[in-house]
């Protein structure tokens, strides 16, 4: 060990004394020259007292001396540094070279720009999206969690089961439960939505951050009933109130309650979805509402996110958990059986799995097509090294070692990739500001996305990369070549190594495989992407247009005056002028989930209850919203509170429910509570409707619809189908609420077809993407295969030239060129699909109804490869076939 | 008179050995002094004695500082350093080892 920290120590002064060196180069020269003047003065002295004449004696001391030039080189070569002086020159050299060969030089650096540019790109999105750390101190400690049971994974937590957890763990420093709410803001201009994130005061604590103003929330406030208190985003802030210092101490009204404001948090700092939060109100005050024993069965949107202890890994709190988990399952039985702790990374839960896989897939297939763009540039390079054969003999002859001439080469290659590098940041700059643009909302963090240093650092690194990489073949050429067979070979003129062609030929092989594997994964998408289009949701969207409005508590607590509201806005909107029919749904799309019963079957202990999206209507609902009746009837006003419980249910419940029957007349409960002493009220499904989905690829829940007189909210969306625009439906809704209440908001008008578009969008983007990866893969074999043939073309004229002077038929000439490129590609198609076949899985999970060995796919994809290097040889057998034996045979 | 090449490997060890014995030289004193002290057996190739001090300079076993010679002339004088005499303590002990190793195996039967 000590002998080692000597070593170190010596190797260190030692590179100080060469980096000394290296600022004081012409001072070292001069004094070697002296040092050396001094030595053959002395010595010609000394051999003129032996009796030489002056001249002799100066020429013997010469003598010895030797060559005084090579010998300053070799004085000063030990000091190291000269590779930099090389390295410099190389770079000038490089640089001449490439300023005038205006054609090489700018394919290979559009090539490599591409290449680099799109593969910039990618990285800086994976960067923003999966890479980069939250904002927040030791991001790496916090955990989302949620509530899992087979039936419902990932359910949100029921409050009850919530403090529990918190109080049994060991492994937690803190936890925050939240839960998302829309408030209806009053009294600041019109009638508005808010965003609310109801939270505790362990909130800021957990992720660390810090209000800009005020305070935080405080446990006084957490306590039930406490005086509400509201928090404002700095963007709710900036935006209505001007940022003003004075803010703390004024009061929101916030369905129809009055909220003292009490600090701000930075929205700026905050994640994903926590970024369009305009407000925080406390959850806890809440408690006697949500939490208890007679709500352990509830699950009331709570998710929380936890800070582990230090030191406590995921695995070991996973562990305490599904311990605490069991602990309660035994305590509380009939809600808790079989429930679990769901806990992830908190980056990890933001981002998602099926984003994450594609960004990665992304970014795997703009490695693909750079490393073909390499492929290309390292076959251009190769070309070119052909030609510049006798150079390169030469300057070994003239004593170049052979190190220096791979140096110079790989200079020559760092220099292409830094400059297509460059260009490529440029065009990763332009298409990182579009993606931020244009990003849809469904993809966390996207719009963060940009070119910062990481980025930067990111090009440089691949572009050396790619330099070395593509550098390396040329380089590695000269290092085997000898000065006898160069010029020998140089001398006969015109053909190339055998071991040159057989490189070309292997990186245009290589080329088409990574195509190949490209086009596939493009192939296996959009296949899937048209699955999608042409699935069925369950119902016609044109022409349907909804909007969402909620009756505030405070004013409408009683539930026949809900009802009474609804009712009247519906008749007043199936008035408006162009509607065809209308009606209220509460939620839209993907209900409130419940667990239920069936009539005439055991009754399983109440934790195993198969679980319905259960959804409230009004009668003309599901016709407005264009889903289709496959059996039975629609609600009418006849059905209400005093009729008989009825439902309707979809297709995916029929089949859960009756597989293989007719469910209409059949019974169900969807009632929680069911016990000895309460008999299940049981329900008729008097319809059945088509199961609707807006995005078709990802798992949906079967669905039942109540009479909205049977099962009252207070509000829910509006949905029409009408004649007219968004803008009417908008006005006509807009009117009926305030010939009633002028303080209920109403949200953006959205079409059915929007829902749908959202819900497509990152399946769209993606393949859009990796089309276009595809296609610039397709495109840059296609240069590479015609590079390679019109370069064999010309290669060969002479003995083109000679076969047909000797009569061969132009036909013949065709099929013998046409015979070399399909050779190359039948070769490169095969790996490339052998391949496709293996990573193919990698991208399985994002396939819709097409398996990653889809036949069609590998079927047409070497046909389009076929076609395209078919044209690409087409046409210099063309030129081949074409050659004049006179010409030819002069050729050179 | 025959001059021998200063064996392989050697050099580094005669021109410590010499500064030790005199103190300070400049380079044409080092290689007279060799010369010198080994009856004019050994001859110090002027091609190999400046690239050896140069390296010697960056190891760092000697130091070089201008200077004047007895006829007023600028001379860059080398001087030992303590890292130097290290070495030639090594360099001398390992020499000799494999001197009397080889003298042991040439000797007459």
């Amino acid at each position: 060990m000590k002998r080692l920290i000597t070593k170190l120590g010596e190797a260190l002064t030692e590179f100080g004394r060469r980096s000394r060196m290296l600022f004081s180069r012409e001072q070292l020269r001069r004094d070697l020259d002296e040092e050396m003047r001094l030595h053959l003065d002395l010595r010609q002295r000394e051999q003129q007292q032996s009796g030489l004449s002056s001249e002799d004696a100066r020429c013997a001391a010469q003598r010895r001396f030797g060559n005084t030039l090579q010998l300053r080189e070799r004085g000063q070569d030990m000091w190291g540094w000269n590779w930099l002086q090389d390295f410099w020159q190389d770079v000038r050299y490089g640089l001449r070279l490439l300023v005038k060969n205006p054609g090489f030089t700018s394919v290979a650096v559009l090539t490599l720009a591409l290449g680099i540019g799109a593969n910039t790109a990618i990285f800086s999105v994976v960067d923003a999206v999966l890479l980069r750390p939250l904002p927040y101190k030791q991001p790496d400690q916090l955990v989302f969690m949620s509530e899992d049971s087979p039936q419902v994974p990932g359910m949100s937590i029921s409050m009850s089961n919530f403090n529990d957890w918190r109080a049994m763990n060991k492994v937690f420093d803190i936890i925050a439960p939240y839960r998302s709410n829309s408030m209806i803001l009053t009294g600041l201009g019109d009638a508005e939505n808010v965003q609310v994130r109801q939270i505790t005061a362990s909130l800021v604590p957990t992720l660390r951050v810090q209000p800009i103003l005020g305070r935080a929330l405080t446990a006084d406030d957490d306590k039930v009933g406490a005086p509400p208190v509201v928090i404002l985003s700095d963007s709710f802030w900036a935006q209505r109130f001007a940022r003003d210092p004075n803010v703390v101490g004024k009061t929101l009204e916030l369905d129809g309650q009055l909220y003292s404001i009490v600090g701000v948090l930075p929205s700026s700092e905050f994640h994903g979805t926590w970024r369009r939060f305009q407000l925080f109100t406390s959850l806890w005050r809440l408690e006697d509402v949500l939490g208890g024993e007679q709500h352990r069965d509830d699950h009331p949107g709570i998710f929380a996110i936890a800070r582990i202890k230090p030191g406590v890994t995921l695995t070991q709190a996973v562990a305490d958990m599904k311990n605490v988990a069991d602990r309660l399952a035994k305590q509380y039985p009939d809600t808790n059986r079989d429930h679990f702790v769901a806990m992830q990374p908190l980056l990890a839960a933001v981002v998602g799995k099926s984003i994450s896989t594609s960004m990665w897939v992304l970014l795997a297939a703009v490695c693909f097509v750079l490393l073909i763009a390499c492929a290309n540039v390292a076959n251009l390079m190769l070309a070119r090294a052909t030609q510049r054969h006798r150079e390169m003999a030469i300057r070994t002859a003239l004593g170049a070692n052979r190190s220096r001439l791979v140096r110079q080469l790989l200079a020559e290659s760092l220099l292409l990739a830094l400059v297509g590098g460059a260009i490529g940041l440029g065009i990763a700059y332009l298409a990182t500001t579009a993606v931020a643009k244009a990003a849809p909302a469904n993809i966390p963090r996207v719009d963060t996305v940009t070119v910062d240093s990481h980025i930067i650092l990111y090009t440089l690194a691949i572009s050396v990369f790619t330099g070395l990489f593509f550098g390396l073949f040329p380089a590695w050429q000269v290092r085997t070549t000898t000065v006898h067979d160069a010029i020998k070979e140089g001398s006969r003129g015109g053909t190339s190594g055998a071991g040159r062609k057989s490189v070309r030929a292997a990186l245009v092989v290589a080329e088409v495989a990574v195509s190949v594997i490209l086009l596939v994964g493009a192939g296996l998408l959009l296949k899937s992407l048209y699955r999608v289009l042409r699935a069925d949701p369950g119902f016609d969207p044109a022409g349907v247009y909804t909007t969402r409005f909620s009756l505030p508590n405070s004013r409408y607590t009683d539930q026949a005056k809900q009802l009474q509201f609804v009712q009247q806005i519906v008749d007043k909107i199936s008035a408006a002028p162009g509607v065809q029919s209308a009606g209220l749904e509460s939620p839209f799309l993907g209900g409130n989930s419940s667990g239920y019963i069936i009539e005439g079957r055991p009754i399983p202990p109440q934790g195993d209850w198969p679980s319905t999206d259960v959804t409230s209507i009004t009668p003309d609902a599901l016709k407005a919203s264009g889903v289709h009746l496959i059996r039975g009837r629609y609600f009418t006003s006849a059905d209400d509170a005093n009729s008989p419980l009825v439902c309707i249910i979809d297709t995916m419940m029929a089949q859960r429910a009756w597989p293989g029957e007719n469910p209409i007349g059949k019974r169900l409960n969807t009632a929680t509570v069911v016990d000895a002493t309460h008999a299940p009220k049981w329900r008729t499904v008097v319809g059945l409707v088509s199961h609707v989905v807006t995005a078709v690829d990802e798992p949906s829940e079967e669905e039942t619809y109540l009479p909205f007189t049977q099962r009252i909210q207070p509000g829910g969306y509006l949905v029409v189908h009408t004649a007219g625009s968004a803008k009417d439906f908008l006005a006509a809704a807009r009117a009926a609420i305030n010939s009633l209440d002028s303080n209920i908001p109403l949200s953006r008008v959205r079409s059915l077809n929007e829902y749908v578009d959202d819900a497509q969008a990152p399946r769209r983007l993606s393949v859009v993407l990796l089309s276009s990866f595809a296609g610039l893969a397709l495109l840059l074999a296609a240069v590479g295969i015609y590079g390679v043939m019109s370069y064999m073309v010309t290669q060969r004229t002479q003995e083109i030239g000679i076969r047909i002077a000797l009569g061969a038929q132009r036909g013949d000439i065709m099929r013998l060129v046409l015979r070399n490129g399909m050779m190359l590609l039948a070769l490169g198609v095969i790996l490339g699909v052998a391949g496709a076949f293996s990573v193919g899985r990698y991208i399985q999970s994002l396939l819709f109804e097409v398996r990653s060995t889809d036949a069609m796919t590998f079927a047409i994809v070497p046909l389009i490869l076929a076609l395209v290097a078919f044209v690409a040889c087409y046409l210099p057998a063309r030129r081949a076939m074409r050659v004049d034996p006179i010409i030819a045979l002069r050729f050179e | 008179m025959h001059k021998d090449e200063i064996p392989p490997g050697t050099l580094y060890m005669l021109i410590l050995r010499t500064l030790t014995r005199n103190g300070e030289l400049h380079g044409y004193e080092i290689a007279k002094s060799i010369e010198r002290i080994s009856n004019e057996v050994l001859q110090v190739e002027e091609g190999s004695l400046y690239p050896a001090l140069q390296r010697m300079l960056l190891k760092g076993w000697v130091k070089a500082e201008w200077g004047v010679t007895s006829e007023n002339r600028r001379a860059r004088y080398y001087r030992l350093t303590p890292l130097g005499r290290r070495q030639m303590e090594l360099e001398v002990s390992q020499f000799e080892r494999v001197m009397q190793a080889i003298a042991r195996v040439i000797e007459p039967a």
